[in-house]
């Protein structure tokens, strides 16, 4: 499998990676593959970078969000649900999937905040605020 | 020879049939918001012994922007998910994959469907209509006379 694919931020300061494989440090294990991605939005505010995530379906506890070094990864799997049912047609996406977002301005990695509503999970990132350092 | 009668078989013929005639999953995905057709959103169709459910996915979807629809034999979900906006104006959209748009998607319902017993769910986004069979699949014995 290819690394992921880094690429260039194009002066937005955050980028999406369309993540075949999450590194194993990120918690799934190493050979995880994901069987869909997620639609995501990326938005770029003055104070902070708001992405939302589509996991309709997905019950909050299956939701993983992981912040490494400077990569966020989300992650999951998801249920077919209805398993005692009889399935004649399917066409909503299953099984593992991640997504990956790595920043080029930094992020105040604390105040980083994560809602689940409608089955669209709302990450908040704020962005560090330079520090002044006082001449003594 | 012996003739058997499969309802479900019949039915998923005749929901591609129609499928294709009214924009279903042959023509159009959810994804393509391209055109200005309405989009399809993506469906399961499954059965217990007491009903036939569906399944959509509809993120972001609330309850008021959601139609759900039922005559002549025929399930019709439509609704519109807004056009990005965000109460920030200096905000910046740097990547926007998610669906926007109408859409649309119309299911033509099996003959033992109860069209009187239908309830509709909506729940982290996914729309769970459970249809309640009200005519037994057994067929009817006729005599000679």
């Amino acid at each position: 499998m290819p690394p992921p694919d880094h690429r260039p931020a194009s002066g937005s300061g955050v980028e999406a990676e369309d993540v075949e494989t999450v590194g194993d440090r990120l918690g799934p294990p190493a050979d995880a593959t994901s069987d869909w991605l997620p639609p995501v939005d990326i938005v770029d505010t003055p104070t902070a970078f708001e992405i939302t995530v589509e996991v309709c379906g997905v019950p909050r506890d299956d939701i993983n969000i992981h912040l490494d070094g400077g990569r966020l990864t989300v992650w999951g799997v998801r249920h077919p649900g209805g398993e005692a049912e009889l399935h004649h047609y399917r066409e909503r996406r299953l099984g593992r999937f991640a997504r990956s977002f790595s920043f080029r301005t930094p992020v105040d990695q604390r105040g980083i905040a994560a809602r689940l509503a409608d089955g669209v999970l709302t990450l908040t990132l704020p962005k560090q605020q330079p520090k002044r350092i006082p001449l003594e | 020879m012996r003739i058997v009668w499969n309802s479900t078989r019949d039915w998923l013929q005749l929901h591609a049939r129609l499928g294709r005639a009214l924009g279903g999953p042959a023509v159009r995905r959810w994804a393509s918001s391209a055109q200005r057709l309405p989009a399809t959103p993506p469906l399961d169709f499954s059965e217990t012994a007491e009903a036939f459910v569906i399944r959509l996915d509809l993120p972001g979807v609330r309850k008021q922007d959601l139609e759900v629809k039922v005559a002549d034999g025929l399930l019709e979900v439509a609704g519109e998910v807004p056009a990005w906006s965000h109460e920030d104006r200096a905000a910046r959209p740097r990547r926007l994959e998610r669906f926007r748009g109408p859409f649309r998607r119309v299911v033509p319902l099996p003959r033992q469907a109860n069209t009187e017993g239908i309830r509709a769910t909506l729940e982290q986004g996914v729309l769970t209509l459970t249809i309640a069979k009200g005519v037994p699949d057994g067929g009817r014995k006729i005599d000679i006379a």
